[in-house]
């Protein structure tokens, strides 16, 4: 028992949901589950754009969600909700449940108690920190333990303060998965292919927009850096921010191929003489986390790309 | 240090395309406008195809290649499924599409091929791979790929890029024609360059069988004789022929349905498991499993297989014509829109054990599975309390609704030992919300990256073909009572007959 939560409770609670779930639903419901999603938030980020996030993601990967919310609650508190929602031209609606605790900073100590209660048996676990500063709070290490993955995002921190939280992160016996790294896949894929299709390597470069080093172009150059041997220079275009849609990313230059953004959704692919435009819109939360939730393996590309990043 | 072991994430994304041009045979025809060209610019939306591509149509009526790409642009935003069309992307596609028109007879067409293949290949840098694709009527096989060899475009102008070709079913109208077929195509492609495609192998839930039986360690020791006690397959197709009646006459389900995609799909049930997931690894095992089915002596076919075909009835007050009423079709058409067939495999895993395939037109509803009957448990413990036996039964769904459920006992809620039959349901499409590529989309991408894994090979057609033979010889001597099943109705009387003869029962799937 902690501060008046108690996860039977919580669980007695979802229990009972699901009993009058199903009494009052003719076509019944699917009760959908493949991990738990342990997703810690602070007080200082949106909770809708968040809640979204998460419940777009139950359509591909249904579990059980636990919502940490780090923020100024003066106890620890939970509530529970299932979430459901109708599969295109289905009868049955497929449901996932959520858990919201909210604790206070100084009682977060109190929280890995609960969280193991909660915790679905059997099946993986996952967590997710949208601040990354988050995933590196002493109370949380035991959770973290559990993890078979921990997600964070460096999109918005600078270079130096990401390298110290990944720096910490690496430590631990989970996986680690940054959006930053999944927001260049596209990128890497696309000169990968080029590159295969017999594009000449040579000096290569990456540009972007806006202030302070994008850790995707971090990670981008690390991995050209693999690729031809030779470290890859990063160059600011422009240090106004970059229109909406349009990511920071601007450019990859690698010998005779260019790829470079000209509109939210195109990417333009010039090899030599031959030119070709290729689908890039700018992906959501929803969408990296669903990359990073697909790979549940040893991410040796990843880990050559960090240890390059933390050795620059 | 260079790290070319860098540039691939097979956990992220999958196999490159090489730079490659495909040659389309039919350009004009149903199967290019509904299904290859959204698939391949399905391909070119997820990125899978490289800036160095190109399609070039082939067929009799003059267009231009733009008058080509609008029409394929058309089609694709008509028969695009589950996608966004954007409108840049197709811009800089459509550069890569070019046309040519010409008779498959003439050997003008492949000259005038040649010389397009040359120009794509300086302009779009194809690197003179090329895959052609025959959409066109199964009659025009031999001469097409002659034609090609004739031209010298089986092989690329400098020797260092592929040429493959890739081959619509029907392969042969029976197993002489089959052998001929295979015969005159490889005179001008060698084996390793030959993709017979039929497309059920390229939907998921055929390729998820492997993973359920191969990925798990708990289902393989039971999928054996000595468990199994008989595998049910079904396709039905709730519609008729649907203006196909002139070519489904000469067809028939058998030919249609069973000698292709269903046996193909009883191989993957029932082969054993190949060493690794690898093209030769997997076909050798599939291959292996189709020449070990029984091959039926001609007085076995009438107790083994059974043959119908619809009348009309009346459906839900709607009038629904007869097979023999259908535009194209003779008056007197012994034609099958309803075959079953009774299968054993010679081998030790499966000795004994009855494979049941039956497919027809005009069922009661669109479904197609696979159903694995286990062996009663050894002593009815419960006997008197459970009622009828429902032995364990795995049902993999390959359409419309993918999934795999397992019925077993369970105790009935309350007072005494009453056991009811339940089911444990995996549905594939709410535990991956995620798009499912098309079949399609699947085989064209293997073809194009020389992966034939999904694709028949020359030794699995003629076994299936010398599996269907004796039926198909055995019918067309015999002269059947026919329509002798309704519109709606899950086929003919001898059809259950058949599978009570053995103290089976069909499904209602």
């Amino acid at each position: 028992m902690t501060g008046g939560v108690d996860a039977e409770r919580l669980l007695r609670e979802l229990d009972e949901g699901w009993r009058q779930m199903g009494k009052s639903e003719g076509g019944g419901v699917l009760r959908a589950c493949s991990m738990t999603m342990v997703a810690v938030s602070g007080a200082g980020e949106d909770v809708q754009a968040a809640g979204e996030t998460l419940a777009s993601i139950m359509h591909e990967h249904p579990n059980r969600t636990i919502v940490l919310r780090v923020d100024g609650s003066a106890a620890v508190e939970a509530r529970t909700t299932i979430l459901c929602w109708m599969p295109f031209g289905k009868r049955q609606q497929v449901c996932c449940e959520q858990i919201e605790i909210a604790a206070p900073r100084t009682g977060l100590n109190e929280v890995p108690p609960v969280l193991f209660g909660l915790m679905v048996a059997d099946l993986p676990v996952a967590v997710w920190c949208g601040d990354p500063r988050l995933s590196v709070l002493e109370e949380l290490q035991p959770v973290l333990r559990l993890a078979s993955k921990v997600m964070v995002d460096t999109s918005k921190l600078d270079r130096a303060d990401a390298a110290a939280v990944l720096a910490k992160l690496r430590s631990g016996p989970w996986l680690v998965g940054d959006l930053a790294w999944a927001r260049i896949t596209r990128w890497r894929q696309r000169v990968a292919q080029e590159i295969e299709a017999g594009c000449r390597k040579g000096d290569s470069e990456v540009t972007f927009t806006g202030e302070g080093m994008p850790m995707a172009a971090v990670y981008l150059g690390a991995w050209l850096e693999g690729v031809i041997g030779v470290p890859v220079p990063l160059r600011c275009e422009d240090p106004a921010p970059p229109a909406p849609g349009m990511g920071r990313i601007r450019s990859v230059r690698l010998g005779e191929l260019t790829l470079r953004r000209t509109a939210p959704t195109t990417v333009c692919v010039q090899r030599g003489e031959v030119r070709a435009s290729t689908a890039f819109p700018l992906l959501r939360d929803a969408d990296l986390l669903r990359e990073e939730l697909g790979v549940f393996g040893r991410d040796a590309q990843y880990e050559a790309a960090l240890r390059r990043v933390m050795e620059g | 240090m260079t790290g070319a072991l860098e540039l691939e994430d097979p956990l992220r994304w999958d196999r490159a395309v090489p730079p490659s041009a495909v040659v389309i045979f039919g350009a004009n025809g149903d199967l290019t406008k509904r299904k290859l060209l959204p698939a391949l610019y399905r391909l070119a939306y997820e990125r899978r195809l490289p800036a160095g591509f190109a399609v070039v149509g082939i067929s009799r009526t003059a267009m231009s290649d733009d008058q080509f790409r609008e029409k394929m642009r058309e089609s694709v935003q008509r028969f695009l499924e589950d996608s966004p069309f954007d409108a840049d992307l197709w811009r800089d596609f459509a550069l890569g599409l070019h046309y040519v028109s010409g008779d498959i007879a003439d050997d003008g067409l492949y000259k005038a091929i040649a010389a397009k293949l040359g120009e794509v290949e300086s302009q779009r840098g194809t690197a003179g791979n090329a895959l052609f694709y025959l959409s066109i009527q199964p009659s025009q096989y031999e001469e097409t790929v002659e034609g090609l060899g004739r031209a010298g475009l089986n092989v690329s102008r400098n020797g260092d890029g592929w040429r493959r070709i890739i081959i619509e079913k029907p392969f042969g109208h029976d197993r002489a024609s089959a052998k001929e077929l295979n015969s005159r195509v490889q005179r001008v492609f060698d084996e390793r360059s030959v993709y017979r495609i039929d497309h059920y192998l390229g939907k998921e839930t055929v390729q998820n069988i492997l993973a359920f039986r191969f990925g798990n360690g708990i289902f393989e020791p039971l999928w054996n004789r000595r468990y199994v006690n008989h595998v049910q397959i079904t396709a039905a197709e709730s519609i008729g022929v649907e203006g196909r009646g002139a070519y489904y006459q000469e067809a028939g389900a058998l030919r249609d349905m069973i000698q292709n995609h269903l046996l193909q799909v009883m191989g993957t049930i029932s082969m054993e498991p190949p060493v690794a997931y690898e093209s030769d690894e997997v076909r050798d095992e599939r291959a292996k499993l189709l020449r070990s089915i029984h091959v039926m002596k001609p007085d076995e076919v009438l107790t083994h297989a059974v043959k119908g075909q619809y009348g009309p009835a009346k459906i839900g007050g709607a009038d629904v014509p007869g097979f023999r009423q259908e535009p194209g079709v003779a008056p007197e058409a012994q034609t099958d829109t309803y075959a079953a067939v009774r299968l054993t495999v010679d081998n030790w895993r499966w000795a004994g054990v009855p494979f049941y395939i039956r497919t027809g037109k005009r069922m009661p509803k669109r479904v197609t599975d696979i159903a694995i009957q286990f062996n009663h448990a050894p002593l009815a413990v419960f006997g008197a309390e459970t009622g009828k036996q429902w032995p364990n039964l795995l049902v993999l769904r390959i359409q419309p609704e993918e999934g795999i459920s397992l019925r077993f006992y369970s105790k009935l809620p309350g007072a005494g030992m009453k056991l009811r039959p339940v089911t444990m349901d995996f549905n594939y499409g709410t535990s991956f919300g995620t798009r499912t590529p098309t079949a399609y989309e699947t085989l064209l991408l293997d073809a194009l990256v020389g992966d034939a894994t999904l694709y028949t090979r020359q030794d699995m057609v003629e076994a299936s073909w010398e599996v269907v033979q004796p039926v198909l010889d055995v019918w067309s001597e015999t002269k059947f009572d026919l329509p002798n099943y309704a519109a709606g109705t899950w086929g003919p009387a001898a059809s259950d007959e058949m599978l009570a003869g053995q103290g089976h029962v069909w499904r209602v799937p």
